[in-house]
């Protein structure tokens, strides 16, 4: 928690700033055997320059979905069909496949969930940290090499100047996710998208990861929207959290904002299922019922199956993401009520 | 990774020594190869002699040891018919089997790995559909009806090639082509096959997500990874290759190998099978040896754990 | 920016947009290729079973005032609807009575293989140890040697009769079966429904014949598919070469073969036989590869 804290007070000028990246009404459908299916639903997303957004929602929430559409790196059977990517004045969406290719990896960097599958299986690492370096910042074999010896040292990799000719097989889980990260930041980008980093992970790696994130990110002076399906990480590590559900954000809030008073009531029930300190509960309670397959999305609110506190106005529309303070939006037609 | 080596030569030798052994004990099965080679009434006494001569006399296992023995020394037999040294009957005909065989292999190669790349990175499309169809249709067709039917049109009605023979160039087209769009075909697909499996990889989206432009994905990202299992395959087509090989030859009339066998096959000549039938089994069990040494190149799983089994 | 949401109508359940997918319209032509490729077989089947019943003249019923005549459709006469050979033996009479062995030994060829090739996958993989060892080397054996090459000289030198022929036919891609049913047991026999039934005291044979087998066969018989067409090609070629089905017996390499030699007098001959096969092998790929779509994804 104590990072949040430190990020409090520049919250209400990073508010009025543009962002760094913006994503504005994005839809993604899917092409399937039977028919197409909206996975992303019009989804709303920002950060700033400097800032960890922390993007959280239960598997097929479409939380990685929307990241991976921004950047160009849907499946052949992903398709956006509305919606704006903003990255530094530029539409993302509308930028050639070159111009892309010449963005990625450069000024956006991705981190992806299983790095032992993520890493090509016949390249060295040192082979795969240097092609970023040779493609985006025309080094030269050897400087490249140099440069990728180095990003090994930074990203806490031992013995570097040797694990540099060593292939993925050789590393174990959090070597190859370190390796992954020195591949994403090799040419110091804007922003790092880092997709579930630590969920394929050993729990003792995983607090290693995320702490080697937060310097990185520091160091760098980088954005970083870390993609989770758990609220511990977003707690330590978030500064701003969108909330996913079922294809939709839901909830926008700093992350103090949002742990001490959630205003959906999926967010809420989410919390509640949390183990707190700072506060007794006579037991954890589990939402009922499970997030609907993309198939089953209706247009009004897709928590309202599982929501105690719903009426007639629930369904049929959909809940307006409506803006309640200067930080802070929620799609919900009763929101919790501050206790 | 020597020792892994070593195991898979000394392998190979021992399923070769089961090849000569059962191919020689097979083809003594059939009775008396004299009666094959002279008229019915041919008196005892000469044949008698060329018994003695020929060293088929003996008992079936101590013509074996001879055989083995002699084997082992480079000797490999006369021919019944000619009664020249097998050796020098076969090696007369290898440089064209070569010729025609090298040419198919290296065209098939080259052509059935690019038309399965690009079915592959066109999945689903009309040129996927193409290809793959052409190429079922490719290894359904029975080899020397296909021979029948390019002679019949580029021979007989057009007549642009020659049907038979290898004195130029241009006899080299039909029988390569023949031969070719088959291996081609079925390279094609597993080529297709391997590289569909690698490009729904991860690792193909780090290299997207890296910047990697579409080109230096496909060539530096998923072909090294769809080699590992195509070159297999690759191999494996060989054996296809030599045995189709014997029957285009014998439909082109091509003076190589294979028609030699067939026309030994059908006189029982027992040293010219024999030793053609070695010739073939070594070049495919060497074939297969190096390509589980090419695996360890391709795959830097494999040299470490030393086994791929 | 949210109000936009407000104005969509109420449909409730959204329903999918109708366009069809890539996959759907790949799937629908891959249909109408599959029916095809079935329609086929059935007929080639029907004449292989009934053909008798159509068939103009016996196959070997010579008539040497007719030779070399062409089939109907380049300029022949109605009496030899496919025209004669070089005997003045009716092709049409000579390919369905062709059809009829070339069926009876590709299928007889292929479940000797498969039955064969199987029970020894199976055998290795229960006992383990030198026995499937020794089962290994001889699949090394077998892959050593192209098998035509093999057939060829076993047929040259052992002799040639219709038995023989289909025993040398049944033994090709009997590895295939080994290799898979080995493996596949060799799995099996790690699951836990075989390790309780085991536990429970049933016999080996039951094991097998009741719990092993049923899991296996589907893959089995996707191979078998597979296999068929490459066993109808090898008597095709065997016969082609003069090594396999004999007169006054025929099949349709045979016929071929005698077309080849004719080729420029009277192409139909050969042109008949082997378009029959060609479209016989054809459909047989399809509907396998359908089938191990269906089935079987794990195959390769």
């Amino acid at each position: 928690m104590s990072n949040a804290t430190t990020s409090q007070s520049s919250e209400a000028q990073v508010a009025t700033d543009t962002p760094l990246f913006e994503i504005r009404d994005l839809s993604v459908v899917f092409d399937t055997p039977d028919g197409t299916v909206q996975v992303v639903d019009s989804v709303d997303l920002k950060v700033s320059a400097g800032r960890t957004l922390g993007l959280v929602g239960e598997s097929g929430s479409g939380k990685s979905v929307t990241c991976l559409a921004a950047l160009g790196l849907l499946a052949a059977r992903g398709r956006v069909t509305s919606g704006q990517v903003m990255f530094n004045g530029r539409d993302l969406l509308k930028i050639s496949e070159e111009e892309m290719a010449k963005l990625r990896g450069c000024e956006v960097a991705m981190v992806f969930q299983d790095p032992m599958v993520s890493l090509n299986p016949v390249k060295t690492i040192g082979w795969q940290i240097s092609e970023s370096l040779c493609l985006h910042q025309g080094l030269s074999q050897g400087g490249a090499k140099k440069r990728a010896i180095e990003l090994l040292d930074m990203v806490g990799i031992p013995n570097s100047k040797n694990r540099y000719g060593e292939y993925p097989h050789q590393f174990s889980g959090g070597m190859s996710q370190r390796a992954m990260i020195a591949m994403a930041i090799a040419c110091q980008p804007k922003l790092l998208i880092a997709d579930e980093p630590t969920t394929a992970l050993d729990v003792t790696i995983q607090a290693q990861i995320l702490e080697l994130l937060s310097d990185l990110k520091k160091e760098l002076d980088m954005a970083l929207i870390l993609i989770t399906h758990d609220l511990g990480v977003i707690a330590e590590a978030a500064d701003d959290v969108a909330v996913m559900y079922a294809g939709r954000v839901v909830e926008e809030a700093p992350v103090l904002e949002l742990f001490d008073a959630p205003l959906h009531q999926y967010t809420l029930g989410l919390l509640s299922s949390l183990p707190r300190i700072d506060r007794t509960v006579e037991r954890l309670s589990a939402i009922e019922g499970a997030a609907p397959p993309p198939q089953e999305f209706v247009t009004g609110c897709r928590f309202e199956a599982r929501c105690g506190h719903c009426d007639d106005t629930c369904s049929g529309t959909r809940p307006p993401f409506t803006k309640i303070s200067a930080t802070r939006r929620v799609a919900c037609m009763h929101p919790v009520k501050s206790t | 990774m020597t020792r892994y080596i070593l195991i898979k030569i000394l392998r190979s030798l021992f399923t070769l020594w089961i090849v000569v052994t059962a191919v020689f004990f097979v083809l003594r099965a059939s009775g008396d190869p004299l009666y094959s080679v002279f008229s019915l009434g041919t008196p005892e006494a000469t044949l008698d002699v060329f018994r003695v001569k020929w060293g088929i006399d003996k008992s079936m296992f101590e013509q074996y040891i001879i055989y083995f023995g002699d084997i082992l020394r480079g000797d490999f037999g006369t021919s019944f018919f000619d009664g020249r040294q097998a050796w020098d009957i076969v090696m007369e005909r290898i440089p064209k089997t070569l010729l025609l065989g090298g040419t198919t292999f290296s065209l098939s190669v080259i052509i059935g790995v690019a038309l399965g790349a690009v079915a592959a990175l066109n999945h689903g499309t009309f040129w996927d559909r193409g290809i793959m169809t052409a190429s079922v249709a490719s290894f359904s067709m029975p080899s020397y009806f296909l021979a029948l039917l390019l002679i019949l049109f580029f021979s007989l009605y057009l007549r642009w090639l020659p049907t038979a023979g290898a004195s130029t160039w241009w006899h080299l087209i039909l029988p390569s082509v023949t031969l070719g769009l088959t291996l081609s075909g079925s390279i094609a697909r597993f080529t297709r096959s391997a590289m569909l499996e690698v490009l729904r990889q991860p690792y193909m989206r780090t290299a997207r997500a890296k910047g990697a432009p579409r080109r230096r994905q496909v060539i530096w990202h998923a072909l090294p990874n769809a080699a590992i299992p195509t070159v297999t395959v690759i191999g494996f087509q060989l054996g296809w290759l030599i045995g189709g090989s014997v029957v285009i030859e014998t439909v082109f009339s091509w003076p190589g190998a294979g028609r030699l066998f067939i026309t030994a096959v059908g006189v029982r000549d027992f040293a010219v099978v024999q030793l053609f039938i070695l010739m073939v089994a070594s070049t495919v069990i060497t074939a297969n040896l190096l390509v589980d040494i090419l695996y360890g190149y391709l795959d830097p799983r494999i040299s470490v754990t030393g086994d791929s089994k | 920016m949210s109000l936009q949401h407000e104005t969509t109508p109420a449909t409730g359940q959204m329903t999918p947009t109708r366009q069809p997918s890539l996959i759907k319209r790949w799937g629908l032509s891959g249909e109408w290729l599959v029916s095809s490729a079935l329609i086929y077989i059935g007929f080639v089947l029907f004449v292989a079973v009934f053909g008798f019943l159509f068939q103009p003249y016996p196959h070997t019923q010579t008539d040497l005032f007719n030779q070399l005549a062409p089939p109907v459709f380049m300029g022949g006469s109605w009496t030899n609807i496919l025209g004669t050979d070089n005997l003045g033996r009716d092709v049409l009479s000579r390919l369905i009575k062709g059809v009829q062995l070339s069926v009876l030994i590709g299928v007889i060829g292929t479940a000797i293989g498969a039955v064969l090739g199987s029970f020894l996958g199976i055998v290795a993989a229960h006992f383990r140890g030198w026995i499937e060892e020794v089962l290994m080397m001889l699949v090394d054996v077998q892959v050593s040697l192209p098998f035509i090459i093999f057939a060829l000289a076993v047929l040259a030198f052992v002799g040639n009769s219709l038995t023989i022929l289909i025993i040398v036919v049944g033994i090709d891609g009997w590895e295939r079966y080994a290799r898979l049913s080995r493996s596949m047991v060799l799995s099996a026999n790690q699951k836990d429904y075989v390790l309780a039934v085991r536990s429970l005291g049933l016999s080996n044979f039951k094991i097998y014949h009741r719990h092993v087998l049923p899991n296996i066969m589907g893959t089995l018989i996707v191979q078998a598919t597979i296999n068929l067409p490459g066993v109808i090609l090898l008597e095709s070629t065997l016969s082609f070469l003069g090594l396999g089905v004999q007169e006054p017996m025929t099949s349709l390499g045979q016929i071929l073969g005698v077309g080849r030699d004719y080729l420029i007098l009277a192409p139909w001959i050969a042109v008949a036989p082997g378009m029959v096969i060609f479209f016989l092998t054809l459909s047989i790929a399809i509907v396998g590869d359908w089938l191990r779509d269906r089935l079987d994804p794990t195959l390769k």
